[in-house]
């Protein structure tokens, strides 16, 4: 189970959720974070983010940030783990560039070799 | 200048749709209670509305805690009946969407699709269970003649929760589909 955990591609919502979290942020400043990382192309809604950070602080991939100024917001941030779930996750994406890049670069516009 | 409406809604998408119409034509949604809709006169365009059925009642602490998330993000929460929750935003800060990837809009849909189902089974077993006793006994006519009827239109009842529920189903299944190719 935690093995598919573990290889299994992360959503690109949560993705750039991990991202915007290694620094405390509270929800409004992870769509604002995320929306801007991804020039617009990527927005989060309330209850899509909510259920993500839930799911997020289960696995330990986050925490909430105790050094809050504003105590009715509550912030997150990211853990050791949740770096580690990041890098692997690059990894993968990595892999997925260089076999596309080499796959296709031998083929024509109608994509045949 | 404020004015109230009465309509009944099943589905939620389509009471969605009347409060977007509505507000598009400069009457904005501000509270509501069972069928009693309490609007506001604003510009035409000011909001946009979103309707969500939580997970629990609106007055549990879990679904307190999500709708204070969700203010916390620029989002109102206009009305709260039941296990529904009525959002509202500015339009001019950009479009309202509580869900914005499959997995959790197929969610909401079968959440939705539970919802209907159950009050479907809920009349569906009540009204059979009228019928039945209407049809067994017989030492009291008007009696069994009445449990019949009853029963009959429970039943009716239950059809149409059921006709309620299968579009949400089906929504949720096309969503499954798509998911197999993209988020």
């Amino acid at each position: 189970m935690s093995e598919i955990q573990e290889r299994s591609p992360l959503t690109e919502a949560v993705f750039y959720i991990l991202l915007a979290l290694l620094t405390p942020l509270h929800g409004y400043g992870i769509m604002q974070q995320v929306k801007e990382m991804s020039a617009g192309r990527v927005s989060l809604g309330a209850g899509t983010l909510y259920g993500a950070i839930n799911t997020m602080l289960e696995r330990g991939w986050i925490i909430p940030d105790d050094k809050e100024t504003d105590s009715r917001k509550k912030a997150y941030q990211i853990t050791v783990l949740g770096r580690s779930r990041l890098e692997t996750e690059m990894e993968r994406l990595q892999e997925l560039l260089d076999q596309g890049k080499k796959m296709l670069e031998g083929t024509d516009e109608k994509g045949r070799l | 200048m404020k004015k109230v409406v009465y309509k009944i809604w099943y589905d939620y998408e389509k009471e969605e749709a009347w409060l977007n119409e509505m507000a598009a034509a400069g009457w904005a949604m501000i509270g509501m209670f069972h069928c009693r809709y309490v609007f506001e006169q604003t510009e035409p365009c000011l909001y946009n509305y979103r309707i969500q059925l939580l997970p629990k009642m609106s007055n549990h602490p879990k679904s307190v805690a999500y709708i204070e998330f969700v203010e916390e993000t620029g989002t109102k929460c206009i009305g709260k009946w039941l296990k529904w929750a009525y959002f509202r935003r500015l339009n001019a800060e950009g479009p309202l969407e509580i869900f914005t990837d499959r997995a959790s809009q197929q969610q909401h849909f079968m959440s939705v699709y539970r919802f209907w189902i159950g009050m479907a089974w809920l009349e569906g077993i009540i009204g059979a269970f009228n019928v039945l006793v209407g049809l067994a006994t017989d030492h009291d006519e008007s009696m069994s003649l009445t449990n019949v009827f009853l029963g009959l239109m429970l039943l009716l009842l239950a059809y149409f929760f059921w006709r309620l529920a299968v579009p949400m189903k089906q929504k949720a299944e096309k969503l499954q589909r798509d998911m197999l190719l993209e988020e």
